[in-house]
């Protein structure tokens, strides 16, 4: 059907630019400590419920609200990890504790938001649509595709090339041994779980606005951050982007080839990365790395 | 690693299911082998102590069969089964299985879809078919996902039951299944009592069989798996069809536990691929101490029956303090209540 | 040693708040003389639960305070217990609500029941509340609960009934009400459009409730027949996901732009609704080329619009980011004050007085139902669910939202010609940001006609009419 490329084109790009910006920070925390952590999705859920809180029903400025939420995000992130540190330091149990932590997170905001989904926040950028290629796209997304190039570079950079980098990466492949070198992996870890948190604040503050809050909304975040994350190869940001678009492309072509099938393009999206994953679980980045 | 750790050339040479039938039939040898050994575990005063509070329970809700007290045992009883094939399978391997929900509703749909077709079947052959597509559907879930390491099989399981849930709303037409659901099921029991009475039968059952298969050389792979997986590997176990074992057994375990529900509550729908269902079991097994499986059972009454008894007065706080508890227990009591208790008691009468 | 103690405490923390759980549940049980003691499962942790039981309370105080109810000479005051069963949210499991009406029914010994929202809930919880013989009046839509009734009436079905239109009665009224907006539409709109209004899509949520109407989409839905034969083209006709692909209904808007859809009809009640609205109202349709690139109307059953209280989570025009100006919909009610009778607006009037915003669609239905129940107790002259059957099943009551009576299978009775005996009417979100009715006040058109039946030839009137450009067109009347 002729008119559909443009859409699918368009917005199999920006959404999956999208993904890129959600699953930055995953890919920096999951590839350097290799444990699952499903608080992830619960720090994007806590900043956009926090903008709300205090931009909607406090009436507080918007930008300051906005700083506020990022503030207490990377506030969650960090108490999170140093209490697990101290007292859950294996991987099964933080899973755990990660897990009902994010469940906690979804019935306190069931309770204290009167169970409603669908509260709009504002946003920092205009809402009203415009036409590329004849396609209806929301500034909203243009700047998060912008920003999340940008960030992908900017970090992509940071862990290739700089000298910290290359510190967080050896302490990602041997903690003991950079222990023992005299790095200190004890902060190293808490700067990635600022970074990455603050990465999640910012991809709820540019995206939620452009869509809605639920209490469930961790559950999406954390699956698209694995997915791409796993998909492109563990801390290799180099395949960030085409494990992204690998998704978004799957849904948008789903989308449009079969209009008629409401929920299809999410199962066809998801089974592609779960076959992808389940092939080659060291993803695209880790192929080289394989024998 | 992302991959399972067995030398990967005998992986190519033999076919997985000679594999896996090779752990069945290893089990199957050393279950008959030790068929003495086996009758004396199960006089261990912990197995017995769980047989002693799963009969007490029965008595006491047959007491009163059409109490709300009687349905809340019920409920725990369903519950204490989730938990039991929860501990199994992810409490002894570490492979943490978010799928749970998945197997459970497709147990009550089948359920609701073979009574539609025949209203002659009897519950215990409904819930006994489902058992099997429980086994079914395991096993095809396990086979491609188990050869990955655990954070991976976590987060596929974890998708499994949105997944499922979503196929299922897309395609209730196009699958011949009825819309909104199936209404009108057989009840389990003409009463909760009697109702309570079948499950705690079924527990005991599948809480000897589990014990049995736990104290068993496959139980003790289950539990080398959690502690060191390429330690085996290096031993030349080949971990993957225990796993596959462990889980299609889990599987088909939830999946009747499934059509239980169904037909305690005369109704299969959607709702039964929800969060509560991996939720509950998981609070049980964290209470109850994991690879404890006596603890599910004892933990598993105290946590339902709080939750029962605690919602009409706090209602969605409940859930709020039960995931607070939850989240202290892993973080403090990291080793369940139940083992906790049973240190405290040797603490007190030994001082040590 | 820390650990144990922790374990101690835990465990007697646990031990006292269970006893005083057990305590608060066993006391309430004693019920004191003289009260009639209606269980409500509801979900009480949302707005839908809370606002059926505002209707509740509002029609219990009325007729406390008028007296009460006359049981047999001696005169009983109602009293509400209430359960939390979630069941809005549609991942929380039936146990709930069943767990709900088990533990009012032998807790809380109430004497009767009334609540429930949710298809599966409700239907999980009928043969419960049958087996106790207490006789529930319940505010579900699936078409299952008369059949439930039907089946084994004389031993269980007989305790159910069902205060709230069914999917059957409802559909009826779906299929011909967008025809009447979108005819007055057609005539009076002559700015917003160029061309005539043909091109129309449907969208109904992924959920229960709409599979009736919808079926398997386009051609096999049971509307396609029923636009088509006065004079629509339906472009599209499908489900719409309550989460969409990357987050943003976009996409299915691109869709619907791309065949030319002038007009879009939903059918939505649930939380994703703000959503889908707020991005169709900052959707650019410059290529819509059918519509000449100007937005299409919508209109439809929108439960979430239908709320205009001062709060930003109650007030649609809010939570829209005012993208539901113009917003056409309908329901039962009244939400407005509309005089469906001389009941309607003095609800309305006490409604918005005591809460603050304007009543849901169910309310005039679940504040109906304490009113002719306690007219059958005082005909029963008992409070047994046994006795009282019987003279329910005869109810021919007039509430604000219209007159009810029940059928064989305890469904309300809905005639539709002349006159629906409970009319459904519209609403307008106009560009002040507040809702206003869109029917005549007056009733006085006895047209309406159900759309298996539809007749061009006939007329209705409209009132305070708003154009998209903002234009009130005020009262005027519409030939079909």
């Amino acid at each position: 059907m002729a008119g559909i490329l443009a859409p699918i084109v368009v917005y199999g790009t920006l959404f999956g630019l999208t993904y890129v910006l959600i699953a930055l920070g995953f890919t920096l925390l999951f590839g350097i400590s290799r444990v699952l952590n499903l608080a992830y999705g619960a720090l994007y859920m806590v900043t956009a419920y926090m903008i709300y809180y205090f931009a909607v029903e406090l009436g507080f400025n918007l930008l300051l609200s906005v700083a506020i939420a990022i503030a207490i995000a990377i506030g969650v992130g960090v108490g999170v990890f140093l209490i697990c540190v101290r007292f859950a330091p294996d991987p099964l149990r933080f899973l755990i504790v990660s897990f009902m932590f994010a469940l906690l997170l979804q019935y306190l905001f069931t309770k204290y938001f009167g169970g409603q989904s669908g509260l709009i926040i504002p946003g920092l950028f205009p809402v009203k649509e415009i036409l590329i290629f004849d396609v209806s796209v929301s500034p909203v997304y243009l700047v998060t595709a912008g920003v999340a190039l940008g960030l992908l570079i900017v970090l992509w950079l940071w862990i290739e090339w700089t000298q910290y980098g290359r510190t967080i990466r050896a302490t990602a492949e041997d903690p003991e041994t950079a222990a023992l070198f005299g790095i200190g992996v004890r902060s190293i870890y808490l700067v990635v779980v600022v970074v990455s948190s603050a990465l999640v604040a910012i991809a709820a503050v540019l995206i939620v606005p452009a869509q809605e809050l639920t209490p469930t909304m961790w559950i999406e975040p954390f699956v698209i951050a694995f997915v791409v994350s796993v998909i492109g190869g563990l801390g290799k940001f180099k395949w960030t982007l085409p494990a992204a678009f690998l998704l978004s492309f799957s849904q948008f072509i789903v989308q449009f080839e079969y209009p008629t099938s409401a929920s299809l393009s999410d199962i066809v999206a998801f089974g592609v990365a779960i076959g992808f994953i389940v092939v080659l679980p060291q993803g695209i980045g880790g192929i080289k790395r394989a024998h | 690693m992302p991959t399972d750790t067995a030398p990967s050339s005998d992986l190519r040479r033999r076919p997985v299911g000679g594999g896996i039938a090779g752990a069945l039939r290893r089990g199957a040898r050393s279950f008959a082998g030790s068929a003495r050994l086996n009758a004396s575990r199960l006089t261990s005063p912990l197995y017995l102590g769980a047989l002693g509070v799963i009969i007490v329970f029965a008595y006491l809700g047959s007491g009163n069969p059409t109490s709300f007290f009687a349905l809340s045992l019920v409920l725990s009883s369903i519950y204490i089964t989730l938990a039991l094939a929860w501990d199994f399978s992810s409490g002894m391997t570490g492979y943490l299985n978010f799928g749970l929900p998945f197997f459970f509703g497709v147990g009550a749909l089948v359920t609701g879809q073979l009574y539609a077709t025949d209203s002659h079947l009897t519950p215990s052959s409904l819930a006994f078919f489902s058992f099997g597509v429980g086994l079914l559907g395991g096993f095809l879930f396990s086979l491609p996902t188990l050869r990955l390491r655990g954070p991976y099989f976590s987060l596929l399981s974890f998708l499994l039951p949105l997944i499922g849930a979503d196929f299922i709303l897309a395609f209730w037409t196009q699958l011949g299944l009825r819309t909104q659901g199936y209404y009108g099921l057989p009840f389990l029991g003409a009463t909760y009592g009697d109702e309570l009475v079948l499950l705690s039968a079924a527990n005991v059952a599948i809480l000897t069989a589990f014990f049995l298969l736990r104290e068993s050389h496959f139980g003790l792979v289950l539990r080398g798996i959690r502690d060191d997986e390429d330690a085996l590997g290096s031993q030349g176990i080949r971990t993957f069809p225990y796993k596959v074992v462990a889980f299609t057994l889990a599987s088909g375990v939830v999946a009747f536990s499934g059509a239980t529900y169904a037909m305690v509550y005369t109704f299969a729908g959607v709702d039964a691929f929800g969060f509560a269902f991996i939720l509950f079991p998981i609070l049980i097994v964290i209470v109850g101490g994991t690879g404890e499986l006596f603890g599910s059972i004892f933990a598993g009454y105290v946590v339902i029956l709080l939750y029962q008894y605690l919602f009409p007065t706090f209602s969605d706080l409940t859930l709020i303090i039960f995931a607070s508890a939850a989240i202290l227990l892993v973080l403090f009591i990291p080793h369940g209540l139940v083992r906790q208790l049973r240190a405290f008691i040797r603490f007190m009468r030994t001082g040590e | 040693m820390t650990a144990a103690i922790i374990v101690v405490v835990v465990l007697v923390v646990a031990g006292v708040g269970g006893y005083f759980a057990y305590r608060q549940l066993t006391s309430s049980s004693s019920s004191s003389a003289n009260t009639i003691t209606v269980g409500m499962p509801l979900p009480l942790n949302s707005i839908i639960g809370q606002d059926l039981l505002n209707a509740a309370n509002l029609a219990v105080s009325q007729i406390n305070s008028a007296g009460g109810v006359n049981v047999n000479g001696t005169s009983y005051q109602y009293k509400i217990v209430t359960y939390d069963t979630e069941e809005a949210d549609p991942s929380i499991p039936i146990a709930n609500g069943v767990s709900g009406v088990t533990s009012l029914i032998t807790q809380s010994n109430v004497n009767f029941l009334m609540g429930g929202y949710r298809s599966d809930v409700v239907l999980a919880e009928l043969p419960i509340a049958a087996q106790y013989h207490k006789l529930y009046i319940t505010f579900g839509a699936d078409t299952g609960i008369s059949t439930f009734v039907g089946t084994n009436y004389a031993t269980t079905g007989k305790y159910i009934f069902n205060g709230f239109l069914n999917t059957t009665n409802q559909n009826a009224q779906y299929g011909a009400l967008p025809v009447f907006l979108l005819q007055a539409y057609k005539e009076r709109a002559t700015t917003h459009f160029t061309t005539n209004i043909t091109n129309i899509a449907v969208l109904g949520e992924q959920a229960a409730w709409t599979q009736a109407t919808i079926g398997t989409g386009g051609t096999g839905s049971p509307l396609y027949p029923i636009l088509k034969s006065v004079g629509f083209n339906p472009v599209y006709i499908n489900y719409f996901p309550l989460s969409p692909a990357g987050g943003s209904y976009d996409s299915l808007l691109t869709t619907l732009a791309g065949l030319g859809t002038q007009a879009i009809y939903i059918l939505a009640a649930g939380t994703e609704t703000p959503l889908l609205i707020s991005n169709y109202g900052a959707f650019n349709w410059g290529a819509d080329t059918a519509s000449g690139g100007v937005k299409p109307l919508m209109l439809g059953a929108d439960v979430m619009s239908e709320y205009n209280g001062s709060s930003s989570t109650n007030n649609y025009w809010q939570l829209t980011n005012h993208a539901c100006a113009d917003e056409m919909t309908f329901g039962w009610g009244p939400t407005l004050p509309f005089a469906i009778n001389s009941l309607s607006i003095p609800f309305y009037n006490a409604y918005e007085k005591a809460y603050g915003l304007n009543p849901g669609f169910a309310d005039g239905f679940i504040y109906s139902a304490f009113f002719y129940l306690a007219n059958a107790i005082e005909k029963a002259k008992s409070l047994s669910s046994d006795a009282v059957i019987p003279y329910l099943a005869q109810t021919n009551y007039t509430g604000p939202m219209g007159v009810v009576q029940f059928s064989s299978t305890h469904g309300l009775i809905v005639n539709l010609a002349p006159w629906p005996s409970i009319p459904a009417f519209g609403m307008q979100w106009h560009q002040d940001g507040k809702l206003y009715p869109l029917w005549s006040s007056l009733w006085t058109t006895p047209n309406f006609i159900a759309a298996d039946t539809f007749a061009p030839g006939s007329t209705t009137s409209f009132e305070n009419y708003e154009e998209p450009n903002g234009t009130l067109v005020g009262d005027f009347t519409v030939a079909l």
